[in-house]
């Protein structure tokens, strides 16, 4: 029954193939006008580039010291300065663009993983377990984001992945909730009820009917997730929480940077602009997303 | 609006409990015994087992947290590992300079967010609600410890005009804390400022839409008593919401802020104690912070119910 309807030959398939097809090339031109929005995915388009191929792009090797050449600025040989064990600024910015984006990208993925499907199943069925895990949720929400970061890190001892489990269940509780929400405005839609009368199985109403119409406010909460993840990153990096040395990360390098504000202003201002031009750019991202994907949203954009 | 009160109120000693587990838990994420993390691996056996014994870890867990929420429900958090202090009457001599802190850059940041989101509002679409909001988004996209760097950079170690760390509490000496406060409360509002004042900007813009607001046009009212009368007063309750949620984002904020200033808030408490493994502290910290969101949750949702009657929740 449920296969007939997403079976490509039948009228009632390519009608609805039509319409998603005719909905993504909307969403998609609405994106393209946002002129904001091309800038930051220009962005971040450099940065995962940078990201992935840094051993080829990077003029230097990140962790590899100079003695030589200490806190020198800018100049021929190294574009951007070296720190003060003489490693190259660059490199290490390009290089720590793999920590940042990664870190984010599997935080905010782990958390969809969980989340999403939490939102779902509370939303759908509701009842006491639903009650439940949304009071679960709600005491995650109970903590300042960073806090809870900062204490999950701090009590599990650092690590790579240690700081993306605790990133990931600052969004875990954002995911569950915002899809809780949308579920139940969803479960009372004319479609949904038409599902359910001719006896179609709760999973395949949630995977096939549901689901497809969250997609959109998935990605875009993804992308405000994932600069703020990014942001969170840094400041554990800053901390001292992060990934450990001597892996670069340009929170860390932000820290190591403190110790030389009146000398070496490069220093400082690399690193820094480096996550604000970042965040910045996914977020340009995000505000164009949301305003593509979801025009009811327009006005207040 | 009763029923949604007392609906929260009943909820609220659940979340309270949940609350509480996963500030327990945090001494338990770790694989293994957590003494050892606290004290050094190589610490005293005999010191070990009494460290071991005053957190009750020699305990069944369930036993263990019991005890712990009995302890900790009648205002004894424990003692600090690293320096025998009392937790709870450590935070308490902390909490006013982070509070201060939080409020001040509260302060302004609500100073500048409302009248960045009233203007960018009214003229919609014009120049200055294209640079206003530009300001604000990058507001939301500079990390606070990031501005922090960069005031201390710019302001306090090149033209000299403010201090860059340190400073006295605010119970002993308040007009003195005040000068050491200033680029702390600038750099931790920033975030909340650019978050306002887009909230804001959206909220105008939607009521400045609604018929009622024509119907006021229409009968000749004045633009400003429209603004302000009219449209501000409607837009202002969910961007209150807003608020209530960033000050409580501030207190997690003052942990890495209170680091670079080197202020005696608990967020730098906290941190000597994360770099130490200071269990006791680290829960009891948390505690408390999850206390205030809590409770300053439930003010501003049952404030919201006040101000705003046709609020349905679910």
């Amino acid at each position: 029954m449920a296969t007939e309807a997403t079976d490509p030959k039948s009228a009632e398939g390519m009608n609805r193939r039509l319409r998603d097809h005719r909905q993504r090339t909307l969403a998609l031109r609405r994106l393209r006008r946002h002129k904001a929005a091309v800038v930051g995915g220009c962005i971040l388009v450099i940065s995962v580039l940078s990201a992935l191929f840094a051993p080829l792009l990077a003029p230097y090797d990140p962790i590899a010291m100079e003695l030589s050449a200490t806190l020198s600025p800018p100049s021929v040989n190294h574009f951007l300065g070296t720190d003060s064990f003489g490693r190259d600024i660059l490199s290490r910015i390009i290089f720590g663009a793999r920590v940042s984006l990664f870190i984010g990208l599997t935080s905010v993925g782990w958390a969809a993983l969980v989340g999403v499907p939490l939102g779902l199943v509370a939303g759908y069925f509701g009842g006491m377990m639903g009650n439940f895990l949304m009071r679960i949720v709600d005491a995650l929400l109970s903590f300042p984001p960073i806090l809870l970061a900062i204490a999950i890190s701090a009590s599990m001892g650092g690590g790579q992945a240690t700081v993306i489990f605790a990133l990931g269940m600052i969004y875990v509780p954002v995911f569950a909730r915002l899809m809780r929400g949308s579920t139940l405005s969803l479960r009372e839609e004319v479609f949904v009820m038409a599902a359910e009368s001719y006896g179609a199985p709760s999973a395949t109403i949630i995977l096939r009917h549901i689901l497809p119409n969250l997609v959109g406010i998935i990605i875009v909460q993804a992308t405000i997730g994932f600069s703020s993840a990014i942001i969170s990153e840094a400041t554990l990096s800053f901390l001292g929480l992060g990934v450990p040395p001597p892996l670069p990360s340009w929170g860390r390098d932000l820290n190591d940077a403190r110790g030389y504000l009146r000398d070496a202003w490069w220093l400082v201002m690399v690193p820094a602009m480096t996550i604000v031009v970042n965040v910045l750019g996914i977020n340009f991202l995000g505000d164009g997303l949301r305003d593509a994907l979801d025009p009811r949203m327009r006005t207040r954009g | 609006m009763l029923s949604y009160i007392a609906r929260r109120l009943v909820q609220l000693p659940l979340l309270l409990i949940l609350a509480s587990i996963i500030v327990f838990s945090l001494m338990h994420l770790a694989p293994g015994d957590p003494v050892p993390l606290m004290l050094g691996d190589y610490a005293d056996p005999e010191a070990q087992a009494a460290l071991r014994h005053e957190l009750g870890l020699d305990r069944p867990l369930p036993v263990q947290y019991l005890s712990w929420l009995w302890k900790a429900a009648h205002g004894d958090l424990g003692l600090s590992v690293a320096n025998r202090q009392d937790v709870l009457g450590e935070i308490i001599a902390r909490l006013p300079n982070t509070l201060v802190l939080a409020v001040l850059a509260m302060a302004w940041a609500v100073a500048i967010a409302i009248p960045i989101g009233i203007v960018s509002a009214v003229k919609q679409n014009s120049w200055i609600d294209y640079l206003s909001m530009s300001f604000a988004l990058g507001g939301v996209s500079i990390p606070s410890f990031v501005l922090a760097l960069l005031l201390v950079f710019v302001l306090a170690v090149h033209l000299r005009l403010l201090p860059i760390s340190g400073g006295p509490a605010v119970t002993k000496d308040p007009l003195g804390a005040i000068r050491y406060l200033i680029l702390p409360a600038i750099a931790l509002g920033a975030q909340a400022s650019g978050v306002i004042a887009r909230m804001l900007r959206s909220c105008m813009v939607e009521v400045l839409h609604q018929d009622y607001i024509l119907t006021a046009r229409g009968k000749g009212v004045a633009n400003l008593r429209i603004y302000w009368r009219h449209a501000l007063k409607n837009a202002f309750i969910p961007t209150m919401t807003v608020m209530g949620i960033n000050f409580a984002y501030m207190l997690g904020g003052s942990v890495v802020i209170e680091q670079i200033f080197s202020l005696p808030g608990i967020g730098g408490y906290l941190m000597q104690a994360v770099l130490g493994r200071d269990f006791p502290v680290i829960q009891g910290i948390s505690l408390c912070v999850a206390l205030v969101f809590i409770f300053m949750n439930l003010g501003t949702d049952i404030l919201y119910s006040y101000l705003d009657p046709r609020i349905r929740y679910d």
